[in-house]
């Protein structure tokens, strides 16, 4: 484990105790460091027609009202990620009584499949984030441009294809090529960080 | 998987990705899924990286720190003060929630509607978090200055908000009502407004120009005067509106549209062949495959109504099943999870409804005097909720209306057979409306009736046969 996460994961469990100890606003600093990661495997886990914040909001208050069963040294992150995993259950179990829900907004395969996806270990899932990141660093300018259109300016797709003299359904193929492209991508990084953290602990444990 | 499946599924799932896959799509794509688990896999994949870059958008922005400060300053306002501060809240929210089974049957057939608070409290589902309506870069298109019942609100990057309320600000997005009873009222910048009421789903846009996509259900707007060359744009499935400023209902169907124009002039082009009319004021006209394209005189009112649940489901809420040796057709009641406001607790009631002035027919008038009649199963003699809709003669959203009653037992022979009678002075406004009180009617008496429903607190096999108005005698 790095420096930095181990001084991470000290630094949760510190606040832990504190709130423990009965000072309640702590565990502010425990939805400071948890939040994004969290938020982030919670964008990527939920069906459509599910509020990620409203959930993450509900793991919190779950994690906060059963501090006790917490085992100070272990890991904080993983036992909340357990928690968020339960409480997305729930909501797609929910969501699944709907009589339309799957007809409108998604396939219950595809539900079912990002069901399976989410009882995965998160630890790699976390870094998703960082190496999309990387891997849009990696895209040329005339790729990213579409990216940048599409989720930061959030400009039609009748508009793209405006601004590229294109077809509507030739800016979609686009879209859905970039989307393939980036997601092997940042299976490949993950690829390499597992590895690389294999190699270390054998290393270490050779040491 | 072959290449013309694969090129098919990528459009598929792409127009999944951006919110515009029709129901057949929807189903198209999920026979795909079911051929071939690489599809599964491709769109799983697809989706997550959809989201993700949604979210990395969402939070790249300088005005994602505030975003960041609220989700923390919310989650410690909801925290419990303490554990068993925690399950005593829990317990108390769960014996508020729960329906009120103690009423005795024999004191009077009538139960009042002192359960209306807690329903409003649930069925209102607000709280504070308007600032969620809005990632920090999109631009604000439109204000909430109305609304009622279960309402879902998606933004771009599918941010999902269930707990709107009046006086949040929203971008572009898609706004569904989730069950008949469901109103909002949107007013955009420039003072145009436009309500949306049912079961429903409106996507909305403005870049310049306003852009409306009414997949389903129906809308009324009352149009400010907009730029020339840029009139309001109103697609649905079969229609194409183009409103330079006017006040006019619109109902989307999956194969008709039907407009009513009160003042002003829209063009309606019919979609399969591109045929256009102008319609104007006190004018109605249907774009479908099955009538004419001709601007009519508005129909006059009726004040008789009967269900006709024989002809189909369509325009129904609840599990549709056609008539057999012993039964006629009916709607069978189905849950509906109904979310408080400031727990997480929630709440099933088991509902059906059907829409009454829609489609081509005539508006249906309510009298002082009429009553309505519903018959069907129920397997036991709780209360009965039962309430409908209204609109004022322009399309204007006029209201709510409930009442409760114990059911009556038809048949001896049938202990499930009921029937109930609602007078119209027994109605009271639907109790999530009272804060819209001073500008809504009192009385339902003397406007439409758009649609119907009745409910119950638990499953007790509620199957609705026919609902009726009648007028008096």
């Amino acid at each position: 484990m790095s420096s930095e996460k181990s001084a991470e994961k000290q630094k949760l469990d510190a606040a832990v105790a504190t709130v423990r100890g009965g000072d309640a606003d702590a565990f502010e600093a425990v939805v400071r460091q948890c939040e994004q990661s969290l938020r982030a495997w919670l964008a990527i886990q939920c069906p459509p027609g599910v509020d990620v914040d409203e959930i993450a909001q509900r793991s919190f208050v779950a994690a906060f009202t059963r501090l006790d069963d917490y085992q100070l040294g272990t890991d904080f992150a993983a036992w909340l990620f357990t928690i968020a995993r339960y409480q997305l259950r729930t909501e797609t179990t929910r969501l699944r009584r709907l009589t339309d829900y799957h007809a409108r907004y998604a396939p219950d395969l595809l539900q079912k499949e990002l069901n399976r996806r989410a009882e995965e270990p998160t630890e790699l899932q976390q870094s998703r984030l960082d190496q999309l990141k990387t891997c849009l660093e990696g895209l040329g300018d005339h790729l990213r441009r579409y990216i940048d259109w599409r989720y930061d300016e959030q400009i039609p797709l009748e508009e793209m294809a405006n601004r590229t003299g294109r077809s509507v359904p030739a800016i979609k193929k686009q879209l859905w090529q970039l989307r393939r492209k980036l997601h092997t991508c940042i299976e490949e990084k993950l690829a390499a960080e597992d590895a690389s953290v294999t190699n270390r602990a054998a290393t270490n444990s050779g040491n | 998987m072959n290449a013309s499946e694969e090129t098919r599924f990528a459009e598929l799932c792409n127009d999944f990705l951006e919110g515009e896959l029709s129901e057949g799509g929807m189903l198209e794509l999920r026979e795909l899924l079911e051929s071939d688990e690489r599809f599964l896999k491709l769109a799983a994949d697809s989706y997550q990286v959809h989201r993700l870059l949604g979210f990395q958008a969402s939070e790249s922005t300088e005005a994602a720190k505030q975003h960041r400060e609220v989700f923390v300053h919310e989650t410690m306002k909801r925290l419990p003060a303490s554990a068993e501060d925690f399950v005593e809240d829990v317990m108390q929210g769960l014996v508020r929630a729960s329906p009120r089974n103690d009423v005795s049957e024999s004191t009077s057939r009538r139960s009042d509607l002192s359960w209306a608070p807690l329903a409003a409290s649930l069925l209102l589902a607000v709280s504070a978090g308007f600032f969620w309506l809005n990632t920090p870069k999109e631009q604000t298109i439109a204000e909430i200055t109305g609304i009622s019942g279960e309402m879902q609100w998606t933004g771009d990057g599918g941010r999902v908000i269930s707990n709107l309320d009046v006086g949040a600000k929203i971008g572009g997005g898609t706004l569904e009502g989730l069950a008949p009873s469901s109103w909002v009222e949107l007013t955009f910048e420039d003072g145009s407004q436009i309500t949306l009421s049912g079961n429903s789903m409106l996507t909305f846009s403005d870049l310049g120009q306003k852009q409306l996509y009414l997949r389903q259900g129906n809308l009324t707007a009352n149009v400010a005067k907009q730029p020339k060359g840029r009139a309001m744009l109103i697609h649905t499935r079969s229609a194409l509106l183009e409103v330079l400023g006017t006040q006019f209902n619109v109902e989307a169907g999956l194969s008709e549209t039907v407009l009513d124009v009160s003042e002003g002039e829209v063009q309606l082009t019919r979609k399969i062949d591109k045929e256009s009319v102008h319609v104007t004021a006190q004018q109605r006209a249907v774009a479908s495959v099955e009538h004419v394209l001709e601007p009519k005189q508005s129909p006059n009112f009726v004040e008789n109504w009967t269900s006709q649940l024989e002809l189909g489901p369509e325009e129904t809420f609840g599990k549709w099943m056609p008539a057999d040796k012993e039964n006629a057709a009916r709607l069978k009641a189905i849950p509906f999870v109904v979310e408080a406001e400031d727990s997480d607790e929630s709440l099933t009631i088991f509902l059906a409804a059907t829409a009454v002035s829609r489609g081509d027919s005539p508006p249906v008038l309510l009298q002082p005097n009429s009553s309505f009649e519903v018959h069907g199963n129920l397997k036991s003699g709780k209360d009965l909720f039962f309430g409908f809709q209204i609109h004022r003669p322009n399309g204007d959203f006029a209201g709510k209306f409930l009442a409760v009653s114990k059911p009556t037992w038809e048949d001896p022979r049938d202990p499930s057979s009921f029937s109930a009678t609602f007078e119209t002075a027994e109605f009271r406004l639907d109790p999530t409306l009272q804060r819209y009180a001073s500008r809504l009617p009192k009385s339902p008496a003397g406007f439409i009736v758009t649609s119907c429903w009745c409910f119950t607190f638990g499953q007790d096999g509620l199957e609705l046969e026919q609902a009726e108005i009648i007028p008096s005698p």
